[in-house]
């Protein structure tokens, strides 16, 4: 258990690719970490050069006061768990487990007991004998585990551990992992595509793209305060809703122009866009998060003037709640998120999403009115990207 | 009616698959088991293979097996399968796990190192008899050039270096195959196993022994086989390079089958000792085969 700091790591490739650039992140003793970013972004090199797998161009790594820039992977003192679990086909669930133990030269019986202590942490007890052939994937995930936790390393690496498994397992092993970690305390670095998982089990979350880190912060305030474009765009789903908008200041309120449409927020709501007012008479992009739309029906009271009027394209029912679709006529943003295939449809129809309650009786191809929660509403300038 | 259409349909599957494996079919009954079955019949015969065909049973099989001669080039042929198979596996996995590393001019390395492969048998032969040439030969101007010999050696009329070097020259030509097999097998383990076990702590021997060798099991096994039997009726390399001799040494069972049955003309006896030797052979595979089985489950 220790902390770790990256300080401005950078790794360009003999090709002249920087995957990488000036990387910098603190992990506190105890930290869950997570580093999410869209597929070629960089995180995995990362995660790599902390491993010791990939070197560093440039910066320094330290894990506690040890500086491990020249350290052999095998004496870093760090554990890893792979996407492809790496597990060794030969061994039993016991011997995978308890390998790092036997290269470490302790002996027979001590070995034995830290091998079933972990095993009953991962609930593998019963497999000890098996081999990884006869395992499922969400077992086979569990030794990989029990191979690193039973090192009692410094620092956790996990690299996409659950991309392999299925989406019921996936949210389980989430939790398990999750606690698993609270439970040991080990500081651990966790490298997902899935802004999902990196909701749920950081505790704090870097958002890299290109090489570079975008933001880091808290779950709920990256999703509720992101920094820009990209990281608004990238974190929840279905993505925020982001488009070009005209700005214009009137008597102590804005109006947001989309399209045709106009939607007025009180300036006592928009305190925390503190510069907002220099954009009067610009183009912004505004982002509004599908569940700040709600059905008008189903909240009569709301002001008229924080509506919009729109044509029902699409309807998903969830059960809890029903996505609404429908296209809007203002210019989307692209927000430069390689994954995002679906995102660049909706940029060709110009498509929203909208959560609604699961009440809505709103149906395709009708005009309904949609309220728009403005005080949660996203502003941004539109040739940095950056929050305004 | 349900059931004769379902029949139908199962006739008619059947006749389809078999049109395709006829072609295969018929190469096989001609190539293999028809010299085989022919082979079984004549090792049962007293024959010229012309107008002379005396049944004479298993007459043959007992004088064989208990012939000294028979028996001692059977150990020969054992010996010099056994050093060779051993020799290819190391020369082969050792080479190979140098060119699956990063080394500069890869290719080019790969390329020189499969050569060996390429040579007919008969270029290999005469090679090493220059190599070994008492006069001209590269191996005792070497020696004498560090001054280990004073004078030139005969080393292909000496029993025991005579063994020796239809070893070595068997193993030179022979490695590539394993070689490459072991290449293959190597770069179908995941990199990543690499990499957990030089987290887990393993440096490069470990890793090789831990994750390499355990990733190689099943193609080395194949190779064993396949190796062991190819060049247990090895005839070519040895022939040419010492005839058998000296008094013996080199002589492996395909010499002393095909002096049976060419220099002496006793067809049904060289049948004979081919049909065990076949046997053999098929022993070994089968042993082989049971090892897998049961390692498997």
């Amino acid at each position: 258990m220790a902390t770790a700091k990256l300080d401005n790591i950078t790794k360009v490739y003999d090709n002249g690719f920087t995957a990488v650039s000036n990387l910098s992140l603190q992990l506190a003793d105890g930290e869950f970490l997570v580093l999410v970013g869209p597929s070629g972004c960089g995180k995995s090199t990362a995660l790599r050069m902390i491993a010791g797998l990939e070197e560093m161009s440039e910066g320094d790594l330290y894990v506690g006061d040890r500086l491990l820039n020249d350290i052999e992977p095998k004496n870093r003192d760090i554990a890893m768990v792979f996407q492809n679990y790496a597990l060794y086909p030969q061994m039993t669930v016991a011997q995978n487990i308890g390998f790092p133990l036997k290269l470490r030269g302790v002996k027979g019986t001590e070995r034995k007991r830290q091998v079933h202590h972990a095993a009953e942490i991962l609930q593998l007890t019963e497999q000890l004998s098996k081999k990884p052939g006869q395992l499922s994937g969400g077992q086979r995930q569990r030794v990989a585990m029990g191979r690193a936790i039973v090192r009692q390393p410094a620092l956790f690496l996990m690299d996409e551990p659950l991309s392999n498994l299925d989406a019921k397992l996936r949210v389980q092993m989430r939790a398990d992992i999750a606690d698993i970690q609270k439970n040991l305390g080990v500081t651990t670095f966790y490298v997902t595509h899935d802004q999902v998982e990196a909701m749920t089990m950081g505790d704090r979350v870097a958002v890299i793209k290109d090489g570079l880190l975008q933001q880091v912060d808290e779950p709920e305030k990256l999703y509720a305060r992101p920094e820009n474009v990209f990281v608004a765009a990238f974190m929840g789903s279905p993505s925020m809703n982001l488009y070009e908008a005209n700005l214009s200041l009137h008597n102590e309120k804005f109006k947001v122009h989309l399209g045709d449409q106009s939607i007025s927020i009180p300036t006592r709501l928009t305190e925390r866009h503190t510069t907002l007012g220099n954009y009067d008479q610009q183009t912004i992009v505004v982002g509004i998060r599908p569940e700040d739309f709600e059905d008008a029906a189903l909240a009569p009271t709301h002001p008229d003037d924080q509506q919009l009027t729109v044509t029902v394209s699409g309807r998903e029912a969830l059960g809890a709640e029903t996505l609404i679709h429908f296209p809007l006529n203002a210019p989307s943003i692209d927000t430069g998120d390689p994954d995002a295939l679906d995102e660049l449809a909706s940029i060709a129809s110009g498509r929203c999403t909208a959560r609604f309650d699961a009440n809505s009786k709103a149906r395709i191809g009708e005009q309904i009115r949609t309220n728009v929660t403005v005080e949660n509403m996203h502003f941004f300038d539109r040739e940095t990207g950056l929050v305004i | 009616m349900n059931k004769s259409r379902k029949s139908l349909v199962a006739a008619a599957r059947s006749r389809v698959g078999l049109t395709f494996v006829t072609p295969a079919l018929l190469v096989m009954l001609l190539l293999v088991v028809y010299p085989l079955l022919y082979g079984l019949y004549v090792s049962m015969f007293k024959t010229n293979l012309l107008n002379r065909w005396d049944f004479v049973g298993l007459t043959y099989y007992a004088q064989s097996l208990s012939d000294p001669g028979f028996l001692k080039s059977l150990f020969t042929t054992s010996l010099y399968a056994i050093l060779v198979v051993a020799g290819h596996m190391i020369v082969g996995t050792g080479l190979a796990v140098m060119l699956v590393s990063d080394i500069k001019y890869r290719v080019v390395f790969r390329a020189l190192l499969i050569l060996p492969w390429l040579f007919p048998d008969v270029v290999v032969a005469l090679i090493f008899r220059w190599i070994f040439d008492p006069i001209f030969g590269l191996f005792n101007f070497g020696l004498s050039a560090v001054g280990l010999i004073s004078e030139p050696v005969a080393w292909l009329d000496n029993p025991f270096w005579a063994f020796v070097a239809v070893v070595l020259a068997t193993i030179w030509k022979g490695y590539p195959l394993i070689m490459l097999m072991v290449l293959a097998g190597l770069q179908s383990i995941p990199r990543d196993r690499y990499e957990a076990a030089a987290l887990d702590g393993a440096g490069r021997l470990l890793q090789f022994r831990y994750v390499s060798l355990p990733g190689l099991v099943a193609v080395l096994g194949v190779a064993v086989v396949i190796d062991f039997v190819w060049w247990f009726k090895h005839f070519t390399i040895v022939w040419l390079l010492t005839k058998g001799g000296p008094i013996d040494a080199t002589n492996v069972v395909s010499i002393d089958i095909y002096r049976t049955a060419f220099q002496s003309f006793n067809f049904g006896l060289a049948s004979a000792m081919a049909v065990i030797v076949f046997f053999i052979c098929l022993l070994f595979a089968i042993v082989y085969q049971l090892m897998v089985a049961s390692d498997e489950t």
